[in-house]
């Protein structure tokens, strides 16, 4: 048995406590898709977007 | 010392690297000359810190990980060690750790097995008695059981034995079950976890089948530079005898 001064430093916070927990106690990691661009459905809108800006056909007099 | 734009995860984490780094110099006999992997020293968070008691979140986090070196290497745990785990302890105590119930009996048995190393550098701890392992006795369902041992790995070291223990050696198929489905899901901390049990029960001669040297090595090549993870992986080769590869 060691004879030393300990020094009492504060006590945690709740959720200093409760952050050591979730260290203590790692989850196994979630499985997730493959990575996708975020806004893969940009394209659709890119598409309307051309057809309204393109010009329109020449009308037949 | 916290930083004012990180949270206390993050600090927490910083801290956990930081102890996992001094413990795997101890254990590599290089004490001081380890630079966290992946981290690089260009994370001030993983500078020394200038607050005494910065480091206290990861010895509590790591217990009796962050011994089991000195436990290995059978040399002796400096006073000031021995000082600030008996510290970390009265900063977070057992009861106040907020745990839910369903996890709160990991923790019981976690803060046995540091109180139980601790005793062998003299230092004791008052910590709760755990109960009887009821809760990893049945492993027919590997999946999740073999989590829980993860959640468990601290326990994974020479000297300690107990319910957990007595059901890891009942369940090594199981344990290699559960190391080789973290690998396929790429969930290199949680294999590091399990080989930890599996380097135990190869030491007391259980068999498996597994070959545990290249998979140790695979996780510390592509474990995502946590430093907790090649420690883990480095007690484990330690504990088989394995440390030359």
């Amino acid at each position: 048995m060691l004879t030393q001064y300990i020094r009492q430093p504060a006590a945690a916070t709740p959720t200093q406590a409760g952050t050591v927990a979730t260290l203590m106690i790692e989850e196994e990691t979630t499985i997730s898709d493959a990575p996708l661009f975020a806004p893969e459905d940009f394209g659709g809108g890119l598409l309307v977007l051309g057809l309204l800006l393109s010009p329109k056909p020449p009308k037949e007099r | 010392m916290p930083f004012a734009d990180t949270s206390p995860h993050e600090d927490y984490t910083a801290a956990v690297e930081r102890v996992a780094g001094r413990a795997l110099g101890v254990l590599m006999d290089a004490e001081g000359t380890v630079v966290p992997a992946g981290f690089a020293p260009a994370d001030p968070r993983l500078a020394e810190p200038h607050d005494p008691d910065a480091d206290l979140p990861g010895l509590r986090v790591l217990g009796s990980d962050a011994l089991a070196p000195h436990v290995l290497r059978g040399t002796p745990l400096p006073t000031d060690q021995v000082e600030a785990a008996a510290r970390a302890f009265a900063v977070f105590p057992p009861d106040t750790l907020g745990a839910s119930p369903e996890t709160a009996w990991i923790i019981t048995w976690r803060d046995w097995a540091t109180a139980h190393t601790l005793t062998r550098f003299g230092l004791a701890m008052d910590v709760p008695t755990p109960g009887d392992g009821a809760q990893v006795a049945d492993a027919s369902t590997w999946q999740s059981w073999s989590v829980r041992m993860a959640q468990l790995s601290s326990l994974a070291l020479p000297g300690l034995d107990g319910p957990i223990h007595a059901a890891a050696r009942r369940n090594a198929e199981s344990l290699a079950r559960g190391v080789v489905r973290a690998m396929l899901r790429r969930d290199y901390r949680t294999a590091a976890r399990i080989a930890r049990w599996l380097a135990l029960l190869a030491a007391d001669g259980v068999a498996f089948p597994l070959e545990l040297d290249p998979l140790l090595r695979h996780v510390r090549l592509f474990g995502g530079g946590s430093t907790r993870t090649v420690l883990d992986t480095r007690i484990a080769q330690h504990v088989t005898g394995l440390e030359d590869s």
